[in-house]
C-alpha cells in the first residue's frame, strides 16, 4: 500500500507540474505567439500594458478596454422570418451604447425573385452630434420589418445581410457592422403582404438541421410541462451517453463505502439525494445560462478545478481500498461509524454535494445537447424556465443511476469479503475516472503511464503473478486470466510511452510504425489560427476570392471533444485528402478573451467544440454545423453533403 | 531501495521543473518594458507607401480613428496643437484611419494636418487589435517610446492633460 501511495504522489506532482505547464494564460511560454498573446492579454496580471492602463486610471477620464462591451455584445442583433413577405429586425443595445438611425443598410444575397421593399425605419432620438450635426439614434432597442418583394414564391433559404454602426456614450464608436444571417422562407403569395400561418414553422423545414438547431428549435414553441417533459426525456437519454458512465462508479462506491447494512430503501435515498445534487447542479447551470450566458464550460474545465476533483476521487479511492480504516484510529473510527449511523442526514447530504460536483466533471462531454438546451434557454431569457428546465434533464439524467444505485444496494449481502472485493473494485474505477478527466490537461505520455501504472498493480491485486494451487476455483482461474491480460496491457502501454506512442489503445503505433493501411496517422492537418471577427470575415472574404469553402473549428485546450475531432477525425487521411480542397480556420477559445467572446457570440455558440462550414458566398450552412466528437466515417460523409 | 532512489529523484526534478518554471514566468514579465511596435507598413492618402522605420527613434503618438467616428474627430485639432508645439522635441504624430482613401481624403480638405495620415483600413485595424484594441473601438492611441516600446494604450479620448502626462517624461528622459 506504501508503494501505491508514494506512487501516486509522484504521479500528482507529475500533473501539476504538467498543469502549470498547460496553464494557458500564460504568455512566456509561447514566444512564437507573442505579439498576439499581448493583444489578447491586456487585462492580463503582469502585462506591461494592464500596468500601464492602470497608472493611467489615476489621471482620470481614461478607461481600460475592459469596461467596453465587444460590438456584438454592445449591439445584440437578430432577424427571423415573420411570414413569407415579411422579415423582423432588431437590435438589443447596451446601457450606454446608441446606433445610428442613417446608418441601416440591408441587403439580400442568394435570393432570386426576391427583393426587399421600402423598409420604414421608426424615428429616433435627435442627438446633435459636433461632427454630423443633428442626428438621430437609438438607445436600448430598435426593431422593425423588411418587406419582401417575391416574385418567387418557393420556400427559399435566402441570406440577408446587415449593415449598422453606433458608439458608446463615452465617446469611443465601433466600426461600421456588417451581419449576414440565412434564413428559411415559407412559401408566400406573390403580392406582398399576406401573412403566412405557416411561416413560424419555417426553420423546421430545412431538410437537415443541425443538433443544437434542431433541439433548440423543437423547444422554442412549447408549453412550459413540455418542455420540462423534453428536457426530463434528453436527461434520460444523455444518461445512455458513454460519457455518463463515470457517474455509476461514483454513485455506486457512495453506496457500496456507506457501510455493512444497506437496505434497499436507504439504497433509494442516498441515490435521490446523489440525483438530486446532480440534478441542483444543472438547474445552476440553466439559471446561469438565462442570466448571463458566458462560457460555462471554460469555467468549470480550468486545469485546477480538474486537478482538484482528480484528487477527491483518488482520496475516495483510497478509502474503497481501506486505506482509510487504516490509518484511522479506533476510536475515531468508532465515533465516525456511530455518527453514520446516527445522523441519516450527514451521509445524505454527501451525497448530494457528489452529485453536485460530479454533475461539473461530467457535464461538458455531453456538450451538443446541453449547448442547444442552454440556447434554448439563452434565446427565452428566462432565468427561471432554465432552472426548472435544466432541472428536469439533471433528474432525467438521474433516473438510470437511481435505478442502478437502488438496485445495487439491494442486491449487496450484508456482510462478507465479497464486498472489500466489490469496493477495490470501485476503487480502481475511481482512479480511472481520475485519470481519464486528467487525460484533458496531461500530456499523453503521463496519462498513458497512469494507465500502465493502474492496470499492473489492479493485475497484481488479482493475482496475476501468483501461482495457482491446483485445486484453484475457476473463480479463481477466472480473475487470473483477467489479471494477466491487464498485466499485458498494462506492460504494452509502458513500452508504448518508452517508445514514444500517445495512443491508449494503440501503444505500440510507433514501434510497429505506420502501416500503410493504418487509419491513424500521426500527421495533422494544419489550421489558420483565427482571433478575432474581423480577421475570420477577412479570411472568408479572402475564400470566396478563390471560390473556396472554408471550415472554422472552435477549439479550446480544455476541450476534451475537441483534441478527439483533431485526433481521430481531422489527422484521418482521407479526411485530410477531402480537407485540402477547404481553407481551414480555427479558433482557439482557451483563454476566453474578449475576442474569444465575441467569435462565439457571433454564432450563438456556447463553447467548443463547434466545427462551421461556410460556402464561397462567405455564408455559413448553419444546419452543416457539427458540435462534439465526429468520427472520420462520418465526418467524411457530412463533408460531401456539405459542399454537394 | 534503489526504486526509491529514482522516485525521490524524480520528485526533486520536478520540483526543480516548476520552480524554474516560476522564476521563468517572474523574472521575463517585468514591468519596465512594454512590448516591442510591430513592424506596419501602409499608404498614405497620396498613395505613397509610408513604413514605420520612417519614424525610428521618436516618440510616437500613433492615433486609430475613422470618419465615420465624432469622438475621433473632434480630437484630431489638438493632436494638430500638440504636434505643433512638440513636435521639435521629437514628438511625432500618426493618424491611422480605419477606412478607404475617399473619405479621409474629403475630411483631409476640411482639416489642415500637420502630421502624416495613413489608410489602415481593415489591417489598421488588426495593429490596433495587437497594440491592445481588442474590442476594436475607435478612437484608440498607442503611444511609443523612442527605443520602439509600446508604453501606453488609450481607448478613448485622448485630452491635452492626458497625452502630457504620458508624453512628458519620455521626452524629457532623452534630453
Amino acid at each position: 500500500m506504501g508503494k501505491i501511495l508514494g506512487h501516486i504522489t509522484a504521479c500528482f506532482l507529475v500533473s501539476w507540474c504538467a498543469a502549470i505547464a498547460a496553464a494557458p494564460d500564460d504568455a512566456g511560454f509561447q514566444p512564437s505567439v507573442q505579439t498576439l498573446r499581448v493583444a489578447a492579454n491586456v487585462d492580463g496580471e503582469g502585462d506591461p500594458l494592464s500596468l500601464f492602463t492602470e497608472t493611467l486610471k489615476g489621471l482620470g477620464g481614461a478607461f481600460s478596454q475592459d469596461e467596453l462591451l465587444p460590438a456584438d455584445q454592445a449591439f445584440r442583433f437578430s432577424a427571423e422570418v415573420e411570414n413569407g413577405n415579411t422579415v423582423r429586425v432588431d437590435w438589443q443595445i447596451a446601457d450606454g451604447y446608441y446606433l445610428y438611425r442613417e446608418k441601416f443598410r440591408f441587403s439580400l444575397s442568394d435570393a432570386p425573385g426576391i427583393q426587399l421593399g421600402r423598409i420604414d425605419i421608426p424615428h429616433g432620438k435627435p442627438k446633435e452630434d459636433e461632427a454630423f450635426g443633428a442626428v438621430e439614434v437609438f438607445y436600448h432597442q430598435v426593431g422593425f420589418d423588411l418587406p419582401l418583394i417575391r416574385s418567387n414564391t418557393q420556400p427559399l433559404r435566402i441570406a440577408l445581410e446587415a449593415h449598422f454602426q453606433g458608439c458608446a456614450e463615452r465617446g469611443v464608436c465601433y466600426p461600421p457592422m456588417k451581419k449576414r444571417v440565412v434564413l428559411e422562407l415559407p412559401a408566400a403569395q406573390a403580392s406582398s403582404g399576406i401573412p403566412d400561418a405557416d411561416a413560424s414553422q419555417s426553420t423546421d423545414s430545412a431538410a437537415m438541421q443541425s443538433e443544437q438547431d434542431r433541439i433548440a428549435a423543437e423547444l422554442g414553441s412549447r408549453s412550459l410541462w413540455l418542455t420540462m417533459l423534453s428536457f426530463l426525456g434528453f436527461g434520460i437519454l444523455l444518461a445512455f451517453t458513454p460519457c455518463c458512465f463515470p457517474m455509476i462508479p461514483i454513485l455506486s462506491g457512495l453506496i457500496v463505502g456507506h457501510g455493512h447494512r444497506i437496505t434497499t430503501g436507504r439504497a433509494f435515498v442516498l441515490s435521490l439525494s446523489y440525483v438530486l445534487g446532480l440534478a441542483a447542479t444543472y438547474t445552476v447551470f440553466g439559471l446561469l445560462a438565462g442570466l448571463f450566458g458566458s462560457n460555462l464550460q471554460a469555467v468549470f474545465q480550468e486545469p485546477w478545478v480538474i486537478i482538484a476533483f482528480s484528487v477527491v476521487f483518488v482520496l475516495l479511492s483510497l478509502s474503497m481500498f481501506g486505506l482509510y480504516e487504516l490509518q484511522m484510529p479506533a476510536a475515531l473510527q468508532y465515533r465516525f461509524s456511530s455518527l453514520t449511523n446516527r445522523q441519516h442526514g450527514g451521509t445524505v447530504i454527501g451525497a448530494a454535494v457528489m452529485g453536485l460536483l460530479s454533475a461539473l466533471i461530467v457535464g461538458p462531454c455531453v456538450a451538443a445537447p446541453l449547448t442547444g438546451a442552454l440556447i434554448y434557454i439563452g434565446q427565452t431569457g428566462d432565468a427561471v424556465l432554465g432552472g426548472l428546465a435544466l432541472f428536469a434533464m439533471g433528474f432525467g439524467t438521474g433516473i438510470p443511476l437511481l435505478v442502478v444505485g437502488t438496485s445495487a444496494g439491494k442486491l449487496l449481502p450484508k456482510a462478507g469479503p465479497w464486498m472489500s472485493a466489490t469496493k477495490a473494485v470501485f476503487g480502481v474505477m475511481m482512479l480511472a475516472v481520475a485519470i481519464w478527466m486528467l487525460e484533458r490537461i496531461l500530456p499523453p505520455a503521463v496519462t498513458m503511464t497512469l494507465w500502465a501504472v493502474l492496470c499492473i498493480i489492479s493485475a497484481i491485486y488479482l493475482g496475476a503473478a501468483d501461482a495457482l494451487p491446483h485445486d484453484a476455483s475457476g473463480w479463481r482461474r477466472l480473475w487470473k486470466g483477467v489479471g494477466m491480460v491487464m498485466l499485458t496491457y498494462g506492460v504494452l502501454l509502458l513500452i508504448g510511452v518508452a517508445s514514444g506512442s500517445g495512443d491508449v489503445l494503440q501503444p505500440l503505433y510507433m514501434i510497429a510504425g505506420p502501416a500503410a493501411d493504418s487509419p491513424r496517422n500521426s500527421e495533422r492537418v494544419t489550421f489558420q489560427p483565427i482571433r478575432s471577427v474581423g480577421e475570420l470575415d477577412r479570411q472568408l472574404e479572402k475564400a470566396s476570392q478563390t471560390n473556396k469553402w472554408v471550415m472554422l473549428d472552435f477549439y479550446a485546450d480544455w476541450c476534451i471533444s475537441c483534441k478527439e475531432m483533431e485526433y481521430y477525425t481531422f489527422s484521418d487521411p482521407n479526411v485530410r485528402t477531402v480537407l485540402t480542397d477547404m481553407i481551414l480556420l480555427q479558433a482557439d477559445v482557451t483563454e476566453n478573451s474578449a475576442a474569444d467572446q465575441a467569435l462565439l457570440k457571433r454564432f450563438n455558440l456556447i463553447g467548443p467544440p463547434a466545427t462551421l462550414f461556410f460556402g464561397p458566398d462567405e455564408l455559413e450552412r448553419q444546419s452543416f454545423r457539427l458540435v462534439g466528437f465526429v468520427d472520420a466515417e462520418s465526418f467524411l460523409g457530412h463533408l460531401q453533403q456539405v459542399t454537394q | 531501495m534503489k526504486w526509491s532512489h529514482q522516485l525521490i529523484i524524480a520528485v526533486v526534478a520536478m520540483l526543480a521543473i516548476a520552480a524554474g518554471f516560476f522564476s521563468y514566468r517572474t523574472f521575463t514579465a517585468g514591468p519596465r518594458d512594454g512590448p516591442d511596435l510591430p513592424h506596419f507598413s501602409f499608404p498614405d492618402v497620396a498613395g505613397v507607401q509610408r513604413d514605420r522605420s520612417e519614424w525610428d527613434g521618436k516618440t510616437l503618438v500613433i492615433n486609430f480613428w475613422a470618419t465615420w467616428c465624432p469622438p475621433c474627430r473632434e480630437e484630431i485639432p489638438e493632436f494638430i496643437k500638440l504636434q505643433e508645439e512638440m513636435g521639435g522635441l521629437g514628438l511625432q504624430f500618426i493618424g491611422i484611419a480605419i477606412e478607404d482613401t475617399e473619405p479621409v481624403e474629403a475630411f483631409m480638405a476640411e482639416m489642415t494636418f500637420n502630421y502624416p495620415v495613413l489608410i489602415g483600413e481593415d489591417d489598421g485595424m488588426s495593429l490596433s487589435a495587437q497594440l491592445g484594441n481588442t474590442i476594436g473601438i475607435l478612437p484608440f492611441t498607442a503611444v511609443i517610446d523612442r527605443s520602439g516600446k509600446v508604453v501606453h494604450a488609450h481607448s478613448g479620448p485622448f485630452n491635452r492633460e492626458q497625452v502630457m502626462a504620458i508624453v512628458k517624461p519620455l521626452l524629457a528622459g532623452d534630453s
